[in-house]
C-alpha cells in the first residue's frame, strides 16, 4: 500500500530506495515498471503513461528484476542472459543484440559462468547475473529490487561502481537494506516508510540523521567525511 | 547435430518396428519387401494395417506425452509434472469412461477425444485446486496430482468395470496400441501439430515463464494467459492419447529430463524438438517391448514406461528435495 509518493527523476542517475521490511519498495517499483496497477495516479516516462503503453513497448523502455526466480529447470546463464534481448528481436539475435550481451557479460566479468546453470551459481554469482540480465534489456530505466543484499561487500562496492557508471545512459533505481555502501555511490535516495515518501533527496547533502533514525526505529548518526558517508550506531 | 543423429536413431528403430513382432519376426522382412521380393499378401497386409499405423501411433503419442510433459513442467515450473501425475491423464480417462457409458465408441473418435479434453481440463484444474491452497511448492503440485489422479482413476475403473469386458477395461488402464488405425493417426498428427506451432511461436514467453511471472512482465508477456493456452495445448496433447490408447505414464516426466540432460540447457527453442525426438523413440521402443517380449501376449505399455520413467521420478525428487525444492 503506497500514498502521496510524488517523485519526479531527471535524467540519467543511480537511485536508491531505501525503507524498513513492508515500507513498500517492492510495490514501488513494480509500479513503475508497470508491473502492477496503481487504483490511483500515475507513471510518466517521457512524457507517456507507462500504463498507456503496450506490454511489447513497456518491455523496451522498462526493466525490472528481483532475486527470487526459479532455478530448478536447469536454465544456463547465457540463455537467462539472451532473454533479456527478446523484447527486441524478430527471429534471430542481431548484431546488436550480441554486442549488448557481450558488453554485459564483459562489464560483469561473467565469462566463466555462461554454461552453467542457474542453480549451480552461489546467491552472489545469481546476483551478478541478474544485474547484468537487467542492464542487457537496454531499457531507459532499470529496477534492481533487493539485488545488492545478496552479494560480498566487495562485489556490492564493484556493482554499485558499475551501476553509477552505467547510470550515465540511463536511470537506474535499486532497493536494498545496505545501506553502506549503497548510500555512498547513489545521487540520489529515496526514503520509505509505511507506504509513505519520508524523503527524496542527495544522500551527501539532503539526509540527515533523524530521517534514518525514524525510518528504522534505532537511533543512528550520519558521518560525513571527505565525500565519504559513514553509520554510527548510537544506541 | 544432436537432432540429426536422434533422426537417424528415429529410423532404424522405426525399421525394427515394422521388421519385428508376433507374426513374423525377421528384420531382413522389410528390406525383401522394398525390393519385391516379399509378395505374401498376408504379411503385407499385416504391414499396411497393423504395424505401419502402429508405429506411426507409437511415435506420435512419444512425442505428444512428452512434449505435454514439457509444457505442464513449464508453466508449474516444476521439473516433475507430467500429465500422468498432475490429473491430467486421469480426468481424460475418467472423460472417455463416460463417454463409453454413453454409447460412443472408438469410431467415434473425435467426439471422445473432445470428452477427453474436457475431462482432462477437470483433472488439472482439481490439481491446480489443491497445489494454490497449499502454496503452490512443488512436491504439493504432485501430492494433489496422484490424490486427484488416484480419485478419478478409481471413478473411471468403476464405471469402466460395469460396462465392459475386463480386457477393454486393463487397455484403458495401462495403455496399450494395439486400437491404433490412421483415423486415430490423422487426429494425432493435428494435436500435436497444433502443440508444436504454439511452442515454437510462443517459446519466448514460455522461457520467461520457467523464470518468474515478474521476468514474463518484464518482457512484455502476459504470464497468466501464457499459462492459460499452454494448459489447454498440452492437455489437448495428452487427452488425445488417452482417448485413443489409455494411460501411459511417465514419458511426459522422463523425457523431457533425458532432453535437458544431451542438451545441456533448458531453453525451450532447442528443448521442443528434442524431446518429441526422444520422445517418439522411447515410445516406440517401449511398444516394440511390449509386443515381443512374451509373444502373444503384450505387456501393458505403461509397465515398460514406468519401468522407465519412475527411477527418474526418483532421482529427480531427491535432487531436488535435497536443493530444497523451491517454487517462486
Amino acid at each position: 500500500m503506497l500514498r502521496n509518493v510524488d517523485l519526479s527523476i531527471g535524467g540519467e542517475c543511480l537511485i536508491g530506495i531505501l525503507g524498513p521490511n513492508g515500507a513498500g519498495k517492492t510495490t514501488l517499483m513494480k509500479i513503475i515498471a508497470g508491473l502492477l496497477k496503481p487504483t490511483r495516479g500515475d507513471v510518466l516516462i517521457d512524457g507517456s503513461s507507462i500504463n498507456e503503453l503496450s506490454p511489447s513497448e513497456r518491455a523496451k523502455l522498462v526493466t525490472y528484476v528481483s532475486p527470487f526466480i526459479n532455478l530448478s529447470m536447469n536454465i544456463t546463464v547465457i540463455d537467462y542472459l539472451t532473454m533479456s534481448r527478446y523484447p527486441w528481436i524478430k527471429l534471430s539475435l542481431s548484431k546488436e543484440d550480441y554486442e549488448v550481451l557481450e558488453y554485459v557479460i564483459n562489464s560483469f566479468n561473467l565469462h566463466e559462468f555462461l554454461h552453467r546453470y542457474l542453480s549451480e551459481l552461489s546467491s552472489g554469482e545469481l546476483s551478478r547475473v541478474i544485474v547484468a540480465r537487467a542492464i542487457s534489456q537496454g531499457t531507459k530505466v532499470v529496477l534492481l529490487d533487493e539485488l545488492i543484499s545478496f552479494l560480498d561487500l566487495g562485489h556490492q562496492i564493484r556493482t554499485l561502481k558499475k551501476l553509477k557508471e552505467l547510470a550515465k545512459g540511463r536511470v537506474i533505481m535499486v532497493s536494498t537494506h545496505v545501506l553502506i555502501p549503497t548510500l555512498n555511490y547513489v545521487d540520489k535516495v529515496v526514503l520509505l516508510k509505511g507506504g509513505n515518501l519520508v524523503k527524496f533527496g542527495d544522500p551527501h547533502k539532503d539526509i540527515n540523521d533523524s530521517d534514518l533514525s525514524s525510518l528504522y526505529g534505532v537511533k543512528l548518526k550520519v558521518l560525513r567525511e571527505g565525500g565519504n558517508i559513514l553509520l554510527d550506531i548510537v544506541e | 547435430m544432436l537432432n540429426l543423429l536422434l533422426l537417424i536413431i528415429l529410423l532404424i528403430t522405426l525399421y525394427f518396428s515394422l521388421a519385428l513382432g508376433p507374426v513374423f519376426h525377421e528384420p531382413v522382412f522389410i528390406i525383401k519387401v522394398i525390393e519385391g521380393k516379399e509378395l505374401n499378401p498376408t504379411f503385407i497386409k499385416i504391414l499396411t494395417t497393423q504395424r505401419i499405423p502402429r508405429a506411426i501411433s507409437a511415435m506420435l503419442v512419444g512425442a505428444s506425452l512428452a512434449l505435454a510433459g514439457l509444457y505442464f513442467q513449464t508453466i508449474t515450473r516444476n521439473p516433475l509434472a507430467d500429465p500422468y501425475l498432475i490429473g491430467v491423464s486421469s480426468g481424460a480417462l475418467l472423460g472417455v469412461s463416460i463417454a463409453y457409458r454413453l454409447g460412443f465408441t472408438i469410431k467415434n473418435t473425435y467426439e471422445l477425444a473432445m470428452v477427453a479434453f474436457l475431462g482432462s481440463l477437470l483433472g488439472f484444474t482439481m490439481t491446480l485446486a489443491i497445489s494454490k491452497v497449499t502454496g503452490f511448492h512443488s512436491l504439493s503440485l504432485i501430492l494433489g496430482g496422484l490424490g486427484v489422479s488416484f480419485l478419478l482413476n478409481s471413478i473411471s475403473l468403476f464405471i469402466l468395470i460395469t460396462s465392459f469386458e475386463f480386457h477393454k477395461v486393463l487397455i484403458m488402464l495401462f495403455g496399450s496400441l494395439t486400437a491404433t488405425s490412421w483415423n486415430l493417426n490423422y487426429l494425432m498428427v493435428l494435436t500435436l501439430l497444433a502443440g508444436t506451432v504454439y511452442g515454437i511461436t510462443m517459446f519466448k514467453g514460455l522461457n520467461a515463464l520457467m523464470i518468474s511471472d515478474d521476468e514474463v512482465r518484464s518482457l512484455g508477456y502476459n504470464p497468466n494467459i501464457l499459462r492459460f493456452m499452454t494448459s489447454l495445448f498440452s492437455a489437448l496433447m495428452a487427452s488425445v492419447t488417452v482417448a485413443c490408447f489409455g494411460l501411459i505414464g511417465f514419458i511426459g516426466l522422463a523425457i523431457p529430463h533425458i532432453a535437458r540432460l544431451l542438451l545441456k540447457g533448458g531453453n525451450l527453442i532447442t528443448l521442443i524438438p528434442t524431446t518429441m525426438l526422444v520422445g517418439a523413440i522411447t515410445l516406440m521402443v517401449s511398444d516394440l517391448v511390449s509386443r515381443t517380449v512374451l509373444p502373444p501376449h503384450e505387456i501393458p505399455l505403461n509397465t515398460i514406461t514406468g519401468l522407465l520413467g519412475s527411477p527418474i521420478l526418483i532421482y529427480l525428487l531427491i535432487k531436488g528435495v535435497r536443493r530444497g525444492l523451491t517454487n517462486y
